[in-house]
């Protein structure tokens, strides 16, 4: 009796099973739009909550989902071969190359009065073959972080960087880590020389690489593994006095009592041929096969307003298209990054980016940690994907 | 009639169990398909596809130096830890089971950082090591130099994380080597007393005898469980510290967004597993079989 009562049970539960299968695959409701952001959970709530407007003036219920910007890409792919429940995602400056192709144009979408509210940089990073596929939704660059306590004078150039590592070793560190944040680290040397990614073996980029490598000996142990969360602790320890981060470290070290009192920002040391820094941060997109794409159009015009920039920038701390205040404390937090927004530099968006900079990353990690000649680093990692991956030339930083 | 209605009814509910036994295989056989043999089929095609079917994938992963690097550590991290494991489950189940009054307190102490989450032990573990950690500020106090116990690349870090594998999984090879010995018959024992044996004699030719099915069980296991290692080294120095097959592959799938690359690495790590498994699964039946020839 037992085995029948089993059996009617597992038949019985059959028909609930599939249902709650099929409620899967079925449609959002209506008035809901979701968006998928690259931000930890508690950010997700106060994001919610900076919707409100949005949410009353439209009637809608916006949901907001916490992922990485890698998990979101993912989604967007699997979104883009089948029907899918993302309006909106963010995605990593990064990977725009590969992401339009998944992506909704949006030239209809944003206004010609929108586009001051972002650097033409920025705009240009996010418009493949003469079509905007994005739009900026935070945008950050780095600055240098340096504890002021022990360095009262940060230093200002190449030479007195090295001099820095030099008397200090150890307590200058870079993010060495195989990934895309050792990019945002080295580029700027590399373009400040007069070089480039897509051209690895022009002079400027050599120069650069010599540079790092006179650096490397010096540099703090952990920068072969450091990302920007381990080396922001290593600086909160007092491990390391001098890191490039974004603008997310100052309000980290300042939540810690660390900052300003401890550290400040300040601009990242000029190269010979000035300065520069790497634009990264997210931009939305409106996938292909979104559900609701008028409702999440409608969205990005409601962002891209300079009201809501101002509550943006107010309400969750993000940069983008709003300086702080001259003379507020946060004014004198992000001061290296106000100093910096002249020279913001993007990445190349193309198709075949990823593979360029995971081979580019490759060569610095062979210069900095491998005592590897920067010439021969570049020829046996870079130039075939610098072959293959045909990129057109960012221009040379520009004012946001 | 009566006859016929009895064996009606015994025919229906043999028949109810024959169709709930039928579900008790199919259902398993399609969750094991789903779950299992379907993902690690598409993973094998994944590792063979570079825009069509090719090897090309394998041969970037033996072009590149930190595969080689990582593929090192993937034999020798496990290889250590086990050792460790083994020596310090041995040492603690054996002081366990001779005391006379066992102590809940120690057991607890001795099973508790396998109780603790795993990500809690290893950030905990992290703190401890750090350059200006507590394990160096203590080295300070004690007039002693700091040491690079993270130090990327260093065969310092690699002992580290060693140690730190060891530490949290040596509770699980202590409570299967408590099992084996528990079942030790006294009478052995004082067998052996009677006969002159001293304590190092009885734990040689008692003791470990007795114990080696147990202590085969547990190194087979705990090797297999440890060639997986992934969580221990990703915590402790991030993929490019000591890197083995499972953070190459998370780091070539989740930094470089190259899943066919990171399958293939994935392929490699499933067939080491699996030959060293099997491996140690008929090297365990040899040895049972030995065994019972010998007895």
């Amino acid at each position: 009796m037992k085995a029948m009562r089993a059996v009617h049970l597992l038949c019985r539960s059959t028909p609930l099973l599939l249902i709650l299968l099929a409620g899967c695959q079925g449609s959002p409701p209506p008035d809901q739009l979701n968006i998928a952001l690259a931000v930890f959970p508690d950010e997700a709530a106060r994001y919610g909550s900076f919707v409100s407007d949005f949410e009353s003036q439209h009637h809608v219920h916006v949901k907001v989902l916490a992922q990485t910007y890698s998990d979101i890409l993912q989604a967007m792919r699997v979104q883009a071969g089948s029907h899918g429940a993302l309006d909106l995602v963010e995605l990593d400056l990064a990977t725009l190359g590969e992401a339009h192709g998944y992506a909704q144009p949006l030239d209809a979408v944003v206004s010609p009065s929108a586009r001051p509210l972002f650097s033409k940089e920025a705009w240009d990073a996010a418009t493949i073959d003469r079509r905007l596929y994005f739009v900026p939704h935070r945008l950050m660059w780095q600055a240098m972080i340096y504890n002021h306590v022990e360095v009262p004078n940060p230093p200002a150039t190449w030479n007195e960087l090295e001099r820095f590592a030099r008397d200090h070793p150890g307590k200058l560190a870079l993010k060495g880590a195989r990934y895309e944040g050792a990019i945002c680290d080295v580029m700027p040397f590399i373009w400040t020389a007069g070089g480039n990614e897509c051209t690895p073996d022009a002079p400027g980029s050599i120069r650069a690489l010599d540079f790092l490598q006179q650096l490397a000996p010096n540099l703090n142990d952990e920068s072969a593994v450091f990302r920007e969360m381990s080396v922001l602790e290593a600086q909160a320890r007092g491990s390391v006095w001098i890191h490039f981060n974004w603008p997310f470290a100052m309000g980290y070290l300042h939540a810690k009592g660390l900052a300003p009192n401890v550290n400040l920002s300040a601009a990242i040391p000029a190269g010979p041929d000035g300065r520069a820094t790497a634009l990264g941060g997210g931009y939305l997109a409106i996938p292909n096969s979104a559900p609701h794409p008028k409702l999440a159009a409608e969205f990005i015009q409601y962002l891209l307003t300079a009201d809501t920039q101002a509550k943006l920038s107010r309400e969750l701390g993000w940069y983008g298209s709003v300086p702080p205040a001259p003379g507020s404390e946060d004014a004198q937090l992000y001061a290296g990054y106000t100093a910096m927004r002249p020279y913001v530099r993007a990445r190349p968006t193309v198709d075949c980016y990823s593979d360029l900079s995971d081979q580019w990353r490759r060569a610095i990690r062979a210069v900095l940690f491998d005592d590897a000649v920067p010439t021969s680093a570049i020829a046996s990692n870079v130039l075939n994907a610098a072959d293959r991956c045909v990129c057109a030339e960012s221009a040379p930083g520009s004012q946001l | 009639m009566r006859l016929c209605g009895i064996r009606s009814r015994f025919t229906t509910v043999n028949a109810a169990s024959k169709r709930l036994r039928t579900v008790f295989v199919v259902v398993p056989c399609i969750f094991m398909i789903a779950m299992l043999l379907l993902p690690a089929l598409n993973g094998l095609l994944l590792s063979f596809d570079h825009h069509g079917p090719s090897l090309a994938n394998y041969r970037i992963l033996f072009d590149d130096s930190m595969f080689w690097r990582a593929l090192g550590n993937n034999l020798l991290v496990p290889f250590g830890s086990v050792i460790v494991e083994f020596v310090l489950g041995l040492a603690l189940a054996l002081m366990l089971t001779a005391r006379r009054s066992r102590s809940a307190l120690i057991e607890t102490a001795a099973i508790l950082p396998f109780a603790i989450p795993e990500i809690v032990i290893l950030t905990l573990a992290r703190y401890i090591f750090l350059p200006r950690g507590y394990l160096n500020g203590a080295l300070a106090m004690a007039g002693m130099h700091a040491l690079p116990w993270l130090s990327p690349r260093s065969p310092l870090a690699t002992f580290t994380v060693i140690l730190v594998d060891a530490w949290h999984v040596t509770p699980v090879v202590m409570l299967m080597l408590m099992a084996g010995l528990q079942t030790i018959p006294d009478e052995l024992y004082e067998a052996a007393r009677l006969d002159g044996a001293g304590t190092f004699a009885t734990f040689w030719f008692v003791t470990i005898p007795m114990l080696m099915p147990a202590i085969v069980g547990a190194l087979i296991l705990r090797g297999i469980d440890a060639l997986r290692i992934f969580s221990t080294v990703l915590v402790l120095t991030g993929p490019e510290g000591v890197p083995v097959l499972s953070t190459y592959s998370y780091s070539l799938w989740d930094d470089a967004q190259k899943p066919h690359e990171a399958m293939a690495a994935s392929m490699i790590l499933a067939l080491m597993v699996t030959m060293i498994g099997v491996g140690g699964l008929l090297a365990a039946r040899r040895f049972s079989r030995d065994d019972g020839a010998r007895a």
